[in-house]
């Protein structure tokens, strides 16, 4: 399997998300969110754009308080952090301020990137700090999460107000399925069984990345080539990966 | 004219007071282009100073050169001034990917840092690794992750041991060294009583 990140239509909204961030009218609405269910792709996206960038990322934890996550932050941000809840906000703003004066220089997008913000989202004290950032000095905050974010922060309406963007991680279409398999699985594979994979892994990027490691080994074994694209029918009977819900083993059917 | 006697042509250009790079070339009789770059060169000397944008004097160190006996030489700089990575750069990039995951195996962080512009990443960043490695930046995990191939017989893991700060570490391979641009430490890489450096 090819080590190449595959830019599929969720990945597009994102980028296209934080580009309409960038033109955003109200310069205090510096929040996205970008929820979706486990195995879309959030993570690997959210982690390539951060090392592209350079923008922090801190990962949310179950029992974050306003003050450990502000911890966190200077931890990230190398900053030794101070015991006043008061003085280590002022010591993140200064940082994050400082940070992104740098990325303005340079043209790139500052941003904090909060992975499973679920476990914040409805923690009124976080979510205001948040907002403190945002409003003092327009930092931008990506929450990413597991689609309870959105409904969590209808709780907070002076919050909720200040998100500019929200993008959901959908199942991969057929199309995103068809990109995958050109661009990382290194044996040709026909549409047949593109269709197949697309089903049986309901779009679910884990689920399709499993397939590829067996239409690739299959492949290799079978003298699979550019006239000879992996089909369907090839595969009868062999184990293509294992279903979401049961856990089971799927089995490529007699056609 | 060298770059090095541009330099000294445009610290007399800017003596005592301050000048525009307009200024300084008018001065020298050059192009502005070049004048902008003996400014650049004095700057990272630290013989000059930036005023604001275009404008430039002579720094502290400066005045002290122009009048004493010393002499300004130029080429290249020691090691252990050598210019942090750019932000853009691959081993920047893959840096930054370390720092968030912790622990990798190479394939993940060329999917996560890599992008078409890249000419081979996955052999750029093997050696990297490896420097990084010698250096006790990172540190190879027992086990290995799988492969997909048939035969294969896994990918190596690493953790990430000495986060030290956001600029990438660079790796000096005449130098047999890795310097860490956020302490200012340098990591020997060179092979226990051997003398003899891997090329990263």
């Amino acid at each position: 399997m090819k080590n190449v990140f595959v830019e599929t239509e969720n990945v597009s909204r994102f980028h296209a998300a934080l580009g309409a961030l960038d033109r955003r009218g109200a310069s205090e609405a510096c929040l996205l969110v970008v929820d979706g269910r486990p195995g879309l792709g959030k993570t690997t996206a959210l982690n390539r754009w951060a090392a592209q960038t350079g923008a922090v990322y801190v990962r949310a934890k179950a029992e974050w308080t306003a003050a450990w996550f502000l911890r966190d932050l200077l931890t990230e941000l190398r900053v030794q952090h101070a015991h006043a809840y008061s003085k280590n906000f002022e010591l993140a703003l200064g940082a994050l301020a400082s940070r992104q004066s740098a990325m303005i220089v340079q043209k790139r997008t500052f941003a904090v990137v909060i992975d499973e913000a679920d476990h914040i989202s409805r923690d009124g004290r976080i979510m205001e700090s948040i907002r403190d950032f945002s409003d003092l000095a327009d930092i931008v905050f990506v929450l990413v999460g597991m689609g309870r974010i959105r409904d969590n922060l209808v709780r907070f309406p002076q919050i909720i107000s200040r998100v500019a963007q929200f993008v959901r991680f959908d199942q991969s279409t057929r199309e995103d399925v068809r990109r995958f398999l050109d661009t990382i699985c290194e044996v040709p594979v026909a549409d047949d069984l593109c269709d197949f994979v697309h089903a049986v892994t309901e779009g679910y990027n884990r689920e399709i990345k499993e397939c590829i490691a067996t239409i690739e080994r299959f492949g290799r074994r079978n003298g699979a080539g550019p006239d000879n694209p992996v089909r369907i029918s090839d595969m009868a009977g062999q184990v293509i990966c294992n279903a979401r819900a049961t856990g089971l083993p799927i089995i490529v059917p007699e056609i | 004219m060298t770059p090095g006697q541009l330099c000294i042509a445009a610290m007399g250009a800017l003596g005592t007071g301050c000048a525009s790079v307009d200024e300084m070339a008018a001065h020298m009789g050059i192009e502005r282009k070049r004048a902008s770059q003996a400014a650049c060169r004095l700057i990272r000397r630290g013989l000059v100073e930036r005023l604001e944008r275009g404008s430039y004097q002579l720094s502290e160190a400066g005045r002290t050169m122009l009048t004493s006996d010393d002499v300004l030489k130029f080429g290249q700089i020691s090691a252990n001034r050598r210019r942090a990575p750019s932000l853009g750069s691959l081993r920047q990039r893959a840096w930054n990917a370390m720092r968030l995951t912790r622990k990798f195996t190479l394939a993940d962080i060329v999917t996560l840092a890599a992008n078409e512009l890249d000419g081979n990443p996955e052999h750029n960043l093997h050696r990297y690794f490896r420097a990084l490695t010698l250096a006790g930046f990172l540190a190879e995990l027992p086990t290995r992750s799988p492969g997909t191939a048939l035969t294969s017989n896994g990918y190596k893991r690493w953790l990430l041991v000495r986060d030290s700060g956001e600029t990438a570490p660079t790796v000096q391979v005449r130098a047999g060294i890795v310097v860490d641009h956020n302490t200012g430490e340098t990591h020997s890489i060179l092979r226990p009583g051997e003398g003899r450096h891997v090329a990263p």
